[in-house]
């Protein structure tokens, strides 16, 4: 009876919030190039989002931001937007590693002190990110860094959603 | 049970959406100088390169060459201050015999983020010896990434050439090593392994330059030529505040020379800066002698086995030493230590150097970049 | 006898797995900086290695991700 429960509580654990068909985990966190405002899930309803949890001491993520600065420039003006949220303990850390690939600011960051959403998605690495369709719902998850060669699977499926 | 329980976890897995990219490879350089100084009249001065490129996002290519630079060393066919040299009676002052050791190494690495696999060889070649080596090594992620295990073997095969072409018994020596190592983070601030190893060497293992001078007794050295040791070794790593941290380690090693020593070791680091760490480490090790030697000048014509090398007698030593790491823009990084050594008073480092105790300072300086 | 102490330390393993998950991904801040790592400076530690090799008689203790360096 035990290893049955066991076993069920390890699926249950697998099977938790920030999976593909869950809805994407809301929230209402400070902008780290400006923490005295906020930026909310709610902004973006009905619009295509790439959540992407990211910390300036992770190297996956430091790998792959460039390729996301390039991918929200190709669909500037559409309906697809990549929405960063860091951890870093200090957010000086995270603004000096942005400024220094994305000197445009193209991309949007949240500062996440508490860690909310990394403990919400049950996220097993970093970096994570989830892709969310018009109607707010997850339809994949990344773990671990996006590179060249996966990102043309990513720009198809955002073209599909937004075809929608 | 357990069994069935481990299948569902990796069938659930296998359920799960989930695209897991990894590895944290990269195309990096380093170019550094290490040096070593002892009071013994060893002086070496090293070179280094390395040059590690992807061949694709799980595959790393490496190429090391080290390059040392030896004063007054093996090839004074032993000689020192006090003691003329053997076969060509020339005493160490005179010479300034110098011998250079290349050592270039070569591996090839498979990152996927759960599994690292790493296989090489090595060789080096100088005047009296040539080593040839390969290598391998496997290591498991595991538990999100909380645990890795280890496994690593390396096997080489050396040969001695020494320069007054002395006729060895036998000039190979080949040497295996077998590691097994666990790695857990206990909390985010504290982590721990473990390590075993596993090493034997056969062939001929002595110098071929010590020799015992005696009352009526002029004998090479010669030691057994097997040699079985183990290693078993405990470190860890503790946050003490945001910018301190403290690493430690212990290792017990024996072999079946009777050759047990104790090793122990603890560092404190601080992040001075955002860019800068720096710190102060400390080393303690301590030996017991072989069954094998004896006092000097004790030995006798019926002995077996004959040595004349400190190492192979009980003794201690220090190492006080300070780290330096410098982190520049874009991921390069300037790394650079001093250590000083000391052993403890040792007769056989009278009798052969000519020196209460060995005393050396070496150093590392490396610059790292990825291009 | 060796064989059923890796096959029950593997099961061991995998069936407390989860209390072996200790820190999540996104707590690992620490171990990513250069003065949380076993060995903060990897030339130092090829250096020392050929150093104290050369100089003391024991050997091994190190991590298993180091290659053999054939020193005598």
């Amino acid at each position: 009876m035990k290893k049955i429960l066991i076993t069920l509580l390890v699926w249950a654990n697998l099977f938790g919030a920030g999976q593909v068909g869950d809805k994407a985990v809301g929230f209402d966190l400070p902008n780290l190039y400006n923490l005295d405002k906020k930026i909310s899930l709610n902004e973006y309803k009905g619009k295509v989002v790439l959540v992407n949890l990211w910390a300036s001491w992770c190297g996956g993520c430091q790998e792959e931001m460039p390729i996301f600065v390039e991918l929200q420039k190709e669909f500037k003006g559409s309906d697809f937007h990549i929405l960063l949220s860091t951890i870093d303990k200090e957010p000086k850390n995270a603004v000096a590693f942005l400024q220094s690939v994305d000197r445009g600011r193209v991309l949007k960051s949240v500062y996440d002190s508490e860690k909310i959403l990394p403990k919400a998605y049950r996220c097993i690495g970093m970096p994570s990110s989830y892709l969310v369709d018009k109607s707010g719902t997850i339809v994949e998850v990344y773990v671990g860094s996006i590179d060249e060669k996966h990102v043309g699977k990513l720009k198809a499926k955002i073209k599909s959603l937004l075809g929608e | 049970m357990q069994i069935k329980q481990f299948m569902l976890f990796v069938l659930s897995l296998a359920l799960l959406e989930v695209t897991s990219l990894a590895s944290d490879l990269k195309d990096k350089m380093s170019f550094g100088i290490n040096t070593y100084n002892d009071n013994a009249d060893v002086q070496v001065y090293s070179p280094t390169f390395a040059l590690y490129k992807k061949l694709s996002s799980q595959w790393l290519l490496g190429v090391k060459m080290r390059i040392d630079a030896v004063t007054a060393a093996s090839i004074k066919n032993g000689s020192n201050a006090t003691h003329v040299d053997a076969v060509t009676a020339a005493s160490a002052k005179e010479s300034v015999a110098d011998d250079v050791r290349y050592a270039p190494t070569a591996m090839l690495t498979y990152d996927d983020g759960d599994n690292l696999v790493t296989f090489g060889s090595y060789y080096s070649t100088e005047n009296d010896y040539t080593g040839v080596a390969a290598f391998a090594s496997y290591v498991r992620q595991l538990n999100q990434q909380n645990t890795a295990l280890g496994v690593s073997a390396s096997q080489s095969f050396d040969k001695w050439s020494p320069v007054f072409k002395r006729a060895l018994p036998k000039d190979n020596r080949n040497e295996t090593k077998i590691d097994f190592s666990a790695n857990q983070l206990i909390t985010p601030e504290f982590s721990m392994s473990a390590v075993y190893s596993y090493m034997y060497s056969e062939g001929f293992l002595s110098s071929p330059y010590h020799f015992i001078l005696q009352d009526s007794l002029a004998k090479f050295e010669n030691y057994p030529d097997k040699r079985t040791g183990h290693a078993f070794a405990l470190k860890g790593v503790y946050l003490l505040d945001k910018d301190d941290s403290v690493n430690f380690s212990y290792r017990y090693y024996m072999d079946d020379w009777d050759i047990k020593s104790h090793t122990s070791s603890v560092e404190f680091m601080r992040d001075f800066t955002h860019d800068f760490t720096s710190g102060l480490r400390l080393r303690y090790y301590t030996q017991t002698g072989s069954n094998f030697v004896k006092p000097v000048g004790t030995y006798g014509v019926s002995d077996q086995y004959f040595a004349v090398d400190y190492r192979m007698s009980a003794f201690d030593s220090y190492t006080i030493g300070v780290p330096f790491i410098y982190r520049m823009k874009g991921g390069d990084k300037l790394t650079a230590s001093i250590d000083y050594y000391k052993t403890s008073s040792n007769e056989y480092l009278k009798n052969w150097y000519d020196v209460g105790s060995l005393q050396s300072v070496f150093t590392t300086l490396t610059y790292e970049f990825a291009y | 006898m060796v064989k059923y102490i890796l096959i029950g330390s593997l099961l061991f393993l995998t069936a407390c797995s989860d209390k072996l998950v200790r820190v999540m991904p996104y707590e690992k801040e620490y171990f990513a900086q250069d003065k949380m790592s076993l060995s903060p400076i990897a030339e130092r530690a090829e250096q020392e290695g050929h150093v104290y090799l050369i100089r003391e008689a024991s050997a091994g203790g190190e991590s298993a991700f180091q290659g053999g360096c054939g020193c005598r």
